[in-house]
């Protein structure tokens, strides 16, 4: 088995940690928002604890602002490091995105210019990242909402140049290219083409919301059609890498995420049956 | 070069927090996304993340002003107190002292003493555990001889405030827990307080002068012989700070 998890998981939060414990629902691993349980003590690690003796899960988190200018913080790294010692995620991942400067800190996720430049300081500090926790990353494309006039290169290029030289791997949110393209007017077929698919070892999927104009990533609805769509594309090329249905806002009953997974579940099956099929044929040839 | 990157960034999240009108001229511009707006989407999701973690962190202060009026109140403490640290659970420290200055507030003299107390159950909720069996380890040593009494200190446990407040804010804190709003006095009522968590649970106590000064002073281990010494409830303070896992004993031999 080429990865320890398989199949869609969904992502653990505290409005389904009780029924999650009292049901035990047939879900074959959870993402862990690592942010989260970055404090010492309490609830939030109760409950992983708990949720973690039934589930294999992976770390996902929004705080590392790898393409920062200023040194990475060597507290959060420590912080994440002891959880990775305590709950031995199978996969860990953040953005493509920087979040702070020494006068602010958004606490959001920031594009940069793609550039030859951006991506050598990507590549460094991922770099750093991997040797401090002595194991490699996966780093997020994002939803962007802006483009820089000195970007020389495509969104596709500048991913696959940084995860290339970093020697990370890619979590493919399936969702964010379709929202970018939508948002700055490139194909979304054409930056899946331009994926190194041996690079991707997650995707993710989760809903929009359309604005006047543009797409606005919220994480608070069921996956579009399109993205759906899209998503077929990707297991086609990628194959089968486990897949992650996103939802952070608006949160819904765990019934409705375990229906979004269903039907994640239905496609993958569905695209991994053809890609069989058309392999043993070609076989016959 | 990195010069250029860093000063990118440093304009970038000067224009997220309004700060900087100039950092559009670095961005492209389209119909539907033109560059101010682009900012503006970002600017936006910012402060709501933000407010959206000062409301989770002060749920009572919420409750009592309202959603509208403490989106208003929290947008104006992120204006003067930019968010700098790593995560977004240690922002708000200073959210007590800001509402003394926030001139719409200054009818509810209370509210300070809330965002403090709610601070507090905050640092409590994610404070590090304690082992719920060492203390009941410790004195059975200490009963079998394996341990010398005068080895033994006491200290609060990790999720454990000690609290001096002005106004008697827990009743609204408590009425928060129960869901169970009622009609209460907020007059001035010197009040001295005990927040502690066991296992996921928070409880808070209102303290005698003596527990206060208990407590206060185990915010360091302390030796059990010279407690014994220094305060006249001791065997009182003792059992109930085991019985409510509020203290932990260290045992040094």
């Amino acid at each position: 088995m080429k990865y320890q998890i398989q199949g869609t998981g969904l992502g653990l939060r505290s409005d389904h940690y009780q029924t999650i414990l009292a049901e035990k629902p047939d879900i074959p691993w959870f993402e862990v928002m690592t942010d989260n349980y970055m404090g010492a003590g309490g609830q939030p690690h109760a409950y992983l604890e708990a949720v973690r003796q039934d589930y294999p899960i992976t770390f996902h988190g929004v705080g590392l602002s790898l393409g920062g200018g200023q040194p990475l913080s060597p507290n959060y790294l420590q912080r994440l490091k002891a959880l990775i010692n305590r709950y031995e995620p199978t996969l860990i991942s953040d953005h493509l995105s920087f979040s702070k400067s020494p006068q602010h800190n958004s606490h959001e996720l920031l594009p940069l210019p793609y550039t030859e430049q951006v991506v050598q300081h990507f590549v460094e500090r991922i770099q750093q990242v991997q040797e401090g926790l002595g194991r490699q990353i996966l780093v997020e494309n994002l939803s962007s909402y802006l483009t820089f006039k000195q970007s020389d290169m495509n969104e596709w290029d500048f991913v696959s140049e940084v995860a290339k030289r970093a020697d990370c791997g890619i979590l493919l949110d399936v969702n964010n290219i379709y929202v970018s393209a939508y948002n700055h007017g490139f194909s979304s077929e054409e930056y899946l083409d331009n994926i190194p698919a041996e690079r991707v070892q997650e995707i993710h999927l989760a809903g929009y919301e359309e604005q006047d104009g543009y797409l606005l990533d919220t994480h608070g609805a069921q996956v579009y059609p399109a993205v759906w769509q899209l998503y077929q594309k990707a297991l086609a090329k990628v194959g089968d890498v486990p897949t992650l249905i996103e939802w952070d806002t608006d949160i819904p009953n765990l019934d409705c995420l375990i229906a979004e997974k269903a039907r994640a579940d239905a496609i993958r099956q569905q695209v991994l049956e053809l890609k069989l099929t058309s392999q043993e044929v070609k076989c016959e040839e | 070069m990195k010069n250029d990157i860093f000063a990118l960034q440093t304009e970038f999240l000067a224009a997220v927090f309004e700060e900087d009108d100039q950092f559009s001229q670095r961005l492209n511009s389209t119909h539907n996304l033109p560059a101010a707006l682009s900012i503006k989407i970002y600017s936006g999701s910012v402060l709501a993340n933000v407010m959206k973690a000062l409301g989770e962190i002060f749920p009572v202060c919420k409750s009592l002003v309202g959603d509208a009026f403490f989106e208003a109140m929290a947008e104006s403490y992120i204006k003067s107190h930019r968010p700098t640290k790593d995560r977004l659970d240690d922002y708000g420290e200073s959210f007590s002292l800001f509402l003394p200055t926030f001139a719409p507030v200054q009818s509810l003299p209370y509210l300070p003493d809330m965002a403090t107390l709610e601070w507090q159950v905050h640092q409590v909720f994610h404070a590090k555990d304690v082992a719920p069996d060492n203390n009941a380890v410790v004195l059975q040593k200490m009963e079998s001889g394996e341990v010398d009494p005068l080895s033994i200190s006491l200290v609060n446990i990790p999720g454990l405030a000690v609290l001096s407040l002005a106004y008697p804010v827990q009743k609204l804190l408590e009425m928060y827990w129960l869901d169970d709003w009622q009609e209460v006095a907020m007059d001035l009522e010197d009040t001295q307080l005990l927040l502690w968590r066991n296992g996921v649970n928070i409880h808070s106590q209102v303290l005698t002068e003596e527990a206060y000064r208990w407590h206060s002073q185990l915010n360091k281990p302390l030796a059990l012989w010279s407690l014994q010494e220094n305060f006249e409830g001791f065997n009182d303070l003792f059992a109930t700070g085991l019985q409510q896992g509020s203290i932990e004993m260290l045992a040094t031999s």
